[in-house]
């Protein structure tokens, strides 16, 4: 029993964290304007985030240190600054993405407009974690998560076959729109490996007071979750490639995905997509913001826990209260949620290194992990795949910005 | 058993004797006299000291930030080495963080903003 709740912290993670507004913005767009050719995008990230995730349970489980601990612990006070400043904006950024995409599911079955469903949502999921415990967190999302396989069911009936989708696991050069490729690519690279993920599963396995005996089961864990999300995504590019792209469509718009079930499901895959997407996106917003807290209060020595009551980790309930509440405004002031998922998610990728160099390095060293220190492999994968979306982002940024 | 300064100690969490988290080790004071061999004599807290480690050109406005968020006008809480019960991966004081001036923005915000909003 205890072994299935472990798996529900991978699974919470990778749906909250993986098929998300930025996932399925990405994906989306990907399968629009480019067919398949962007999967390869999707399964580096994939790979990539399952090493990451692996490595910061593992981290949590052999040294009682959550992510954030260590980096302050062994790169000190000035580098911590660095990472915990660029996390939060970061943050914010992104959970105003993830609560604009609760607010849009919302605007889809309602017709009210987005931006005044933003205090109704922000109230919501802030609620949950004032009054809610990390277990009721957890179990809940993953539960509730589980809706968003309907992306999987219509890639299964939509899909005629999937010889082309395996061809372009491996990168090919764009036929048109280079620099909308590029960015694209990245942006698909940044909504997978979100770098508070780490911060989030390592502070939640430290919740769930995991031991240097839960290792074995964190890689099981890690695999099967991230590679779950993973799917899901891949489901949204190839059903948005067949849906989409034959009729020309090209997704400017968040409300022009919203029909993207409707060929599978008919009318009643409208409201399927705004249910996958509002119940995503709340597991996103309650991630994001925990993330935040915990990466600023472990950084600091603060009291912190999600099943402490509010008045027992103040400084920790305060954290995730004002991040919620930042994100809120700038739904409310009505920022096209596309364009905020789209530039959130780029910056992640060009931001990538300041939290990932610090963290290999923690998991090659044996003061902190031991015996458990990493492999080559996890090494020259999450190496190579950061180094490949750093270099993306920081060409391709400054390109989309210019010609957007 | 020899200790690093900046490795083992600085940046440290602290517990209470509770085993309550009291803040980081963000700085740690030494006394030097001519005529006696130099002995570590705090550990220090607080926004103004964790401001000093910053390049010098962030200096200031850390300082006068930590100054104004602080509730004690930011002085550095200074615990005695003598507090020290345990160093190890964290360091265990002799104290109680809810009666320490460690815990004052923690008090702070419990009693200013967490307990006014109903549920707390």
């Amino acid at each position: 029993m205890k072994k299935l709740l472990e798996i529900s912290l991978g699974v919470v993670t990778s749906i909250g964290g993986f098929l998300e507004v930025g996932s399925l913005a990405t994906s989306a767009q990907a399968g629009a304007a480019f067919g398949y050719q962007l999967v390869w995008a999707l399964v580096l990230g994939t790979v990539c985030l399952i090493f990451l995730i692996e490595m910061s349970g593992r981290l949590a489980a052999v040294s009682g240190k959550t992510l954030a601990d260590a980096t302050r612990e062994r790169f000190g006070y000035p580098y911590f600054v660095i990472a915990v400043v660029a996390m939060s904006v970061l943050g914010v950024l992104v959970l105003a993405s993830e609560l604009g995409g609760v607010c849009l599911a919302l605007e889809l079955v309602t017709g009210v407009q987005f931006p005044w469903w933003s205090p109704l949502a922000a109230v919501a999921t802030w609620l949950l974690l004032w009054r809610g415990t990390f277990g009721v967190i957890e179990q809940g999302a993953s539960l509730l998560g589980l809706i968003t396989i309907v992306f999987a069911i219509a890639a299964w009936r939509l899909v005629p076959s999937w010889g082309p989708v395996a061809l372009h696991a491996l990168p090919s050069r764009p036929t048109h729109d280079r620099a909308r490729y590029w960015f694209i690519a990245v942006s698909i690279l940044g909504a997978s490996i979100a770098p508070y993920l780490l911060y989030f599963y390592s502070s939640g396995a430290v919740e769930d007071k995991w031991t240097q005996r839960d290792v074995a089961i964190n890689r099981v864990t890690s695999a099967i979750g991230i590679s779950f999300g993973g799917l899901l995504a891949l489901a949204v590019l190839v059903v948005s490639a067949v849906v989409f792209l034959p009729r020309g469509i090209q997704i400017e718009k968040f409300e022009q995905v919203a029909p993207m079930l409707v060929p599978a499901f008919g009318k009643a895959g409208f409201y399927l997509f705004a249910a996958a997407l509002g119940i995503a996106c709340f597991g996103a917003v309650l991630e994001v913001a925990l993330a935040v807290a915990y990466m600023m209060a472990q950084g600091f020595g603060w009291r912190w826990s999600e099943n402490a009551r509010p008045r027992d980790a103040a400084r920790f309930s305060l954290e995730y209260t004002v991040t919620i509440a930042l994100g809120a405004i700038i739904v409310l002031i009505g920022v096209d949620p596309l364009a905020i998922t789209m530039l959130s998610m780029a910056l992640t990728a060009a931001l990538l290194p300041i939290g990932i160099v610090p963290f290999l390095l923690l998991m090659n060293d044996p003061h902190y992990v031991g015996s458990h220190r990493n492999g080559w492999v996890g090494n020259v994968v999450v190496c190579g795949i950061v180094g490949i979306a750093f270099v993306l982002a920081i060409v391709s940024i400054p390109l989309e910005l210019l010609g957007g | 058993m020899d200790l690093a300064l900046i490795r083992d100690v600085l940046d440290t969490q602290l517990i209470d004797r509770d085993g309550e988290p009291m803040g980081r080790v963000d700085g740690i004071i030494m006394s030097w006299h001519p005529d006696a061999a130099p002995r570590i004599t705090h550990l220090e807290l607080g926004g103004v000291t964790l401001a000093r480690r910053l390049p010098r050109r962030l200096r200031g406005a850390a300082d006068w930030l930590a100054r104004r968020l602080s509730p004690r006008n930011g002085d550095p809480h200074r615990i005695e080495v003598a507090r020290i019960v345990r160093l190890g991966k964290r360091i265990e004081l002799d104290l109680d963080a809810s009666r320490s001036a460690a815990h004052a923005s923690e008090r702070w915000v419990r009693d200013h903003i967490v307990t006014r909003i109903p549920g707390s």
